[in-house]
């Protein structure tokens, strides 16, 4: 198998070049794809990106019509035979709409909506902003195992409808599952704007499959992959390192993509 | 209280509603859908004396909140009567979320001096299915378009966040008479 990765560009995508740079960065080939390439062609790939954008212009819903195209079904296929996918943003309101995250019960059932965002009880449209995230059982996941529990990342957010929504909050057990989480820039959890920038249950930001390999993610590590990415006004240690003329190239987020590296060549 | 129910339409292409077809057609492979389309519904309750038809032009002459006369047009309270001999089932979705457009409501009452009481705004989707019987054809809509269940079934509804409600087609369908409409 080779260590190749696409990235499936939608019409209406516009974040495949960054996530194209991050890929590259951590050792991996990779091309970017059409949404209707044929699956003979989709065979020779060992990992898959659902970049962020606005595909198919949202139309009905974001991410709804992608989620019907033959290649998300390809996808649903490969994923329960743990080929690892990352969907960022358009991307992670794809799987869920398609099933393929969190498939908690294996039959790739709708168990979570990407609803538009909310602020008490209001629709407020739009954000765009650095925010902050936690991980809950990094380990759990082929993309955040390079993390550790204690970290607290900046990352930028950038939608209209990233309130991640349980179809039942019963069925998410917090303690077993392994997500991705806004809290604040001390690591605490806070139900609020702008803390939890979207209303998002569970503050979650970016959820796994039950089985690990999938990852849909609403804010955007590739846009905090490199140092020069990183802001120099946020209060954080990698805004710290910014303001010192830090001679390093990677940014925090670049662990992602190299997890993900590190999982494909274990897989070889 | 008066209350008044407008069905927006684009007056050129519903590009949603093409997607929303490519996708049901294409994809789903949902064959005996055979037509979809697409109106924005805003139910209005307000205080005010005038007619319903004046009273919509005056808050909508002179600003979009509501729609953009160049590029949409409205029925009033009811659709057009259909004669075809395919079903046409009418559903009405709303976002479980967001129960009123409490802002638009704010900003028409601001700038027009009027008192809407309360503005929701949903979407009304025309499934035109193919068959002779009515309630066939609503139980295909429901089983295979409306709500997302899977990749295969269902996308019209986020059954998360959102709501749907089959209309009665002799209830929205003028009987035939002209509708009152605003272009």
């Amino acid at each position: 198998m080779t260590q190749r990765v696409a990235i499936i560009q939608f019409p209406g995508s516009n974040c495949e070049y960054e996530t194209q740079s991050c890929v590259k960065a951590a050792g991996l080939d990779v091309d970017i794809i059409s949404w209707n390439t044929a699956d003979d062609t989709l065979k020779q790939y060992a990992g898959f990106i659902l970049p962020g954008g606005f595909s198919f212009q949202d139309r009905v819903r974001a991410g709804v019509v992608s989620s019907k195209l033959p290649v998300v079904s390809y996808l649903k296929k490969v994923a329960e035979e743990g080929v690892p996918i990352l969907g960022i943003c358009n991307g992670c309101q794809i799987l869920a709409e398609s099933g393929i995250v969190p498939n908690i019960t294996g039959d790739a059932s709708i168990d979570v909506a990407l609803a538009p965002n909310v602020n008490d009880g209001q629709a407020f449209g739009f954000v765009c902003d650095w925010v902050y995230c936690r991980f809950v059982n990094p380990q759990d996941n082929v993309f955040t195992r390079g993390f550790s529990s204690s970290t607290v990342l900046p990352i930028q957010v950038n939608h209209g409808e990233g309130n991640i929504t349980f179809k039942s909050t019963d069925s998410f057990d917090q303690d077993k599952a392994s997500y991705i989480q806004y809290c604040s820039q001390e690591g605490h959890v806070e139900d609020t704007y702008p803390t939890n920038p979207n209303g998002a249950d569970f503050n979650v930001a970016g959820l796994s499959n039950a089985a690990g390999n999938v990852l849909a993610l609403m804010p955007h590590p590739e846009r905090g992959s490199f140092l020069y990415q990183i802001p120099r006004y946020l209060d954080h240690e990698w805004s710290d390192k910014k303001r010192e003329g830090a001679v390093t190239h990677d940014g925090p987020w670049l662990t992602l993509f190299q997890s993900m590296a590190n999982y494909i060549k274990e897989r070889q | 209280m008066n209350s008044l129910e407008l069905f927006i339409y684009q007056k050129n292409k519903d590009l949603h509603c093409l997607s929303a077809f490519e996708a049901i057609k294409q994809f789903m492979k949902k064959d005996r859908c055979l037509g979809l389309k697409r109106y924005v519904n805003w139910y209005i309750t307000y205080d005010d004396v005038r007619d319903p038809v004046d009273f919509l032009d005056a808050i909508t002459a002179h600003s979009y909140y509501l729609f953009n006369p160049n590029k949409e047009g409205v029925y009033v309270n009811q659709l057009p009567v259909r004669t075809t001999e395919t079903q046409r089932v009418l559903v009405n979705v709303h976002n479980t979320l967001l129960p009123e457009a409490v802002k638009v409501k704010e900003s028409i009452n601001k700038r027009y001096g009027v008192t809407i009481q309360s503005l929701a705004k949903r979407v009304i989707w025309e499934c035109e299915i193919d068959g002779s019987d009515y309630k066939d054809a609503v139980n295909y809509v429901k089983d295979h378009i409306l709500g997302t269940r899977s990749i295969e079934n269902g996308i019209l509804v986020n059954p998360i966040y959102e709501k749907a409600v089959v209309l009665d087609p002799a209830v929205v369908y003028s009987s035939g008479e002209p509708c009152p409409s605003v272009s």
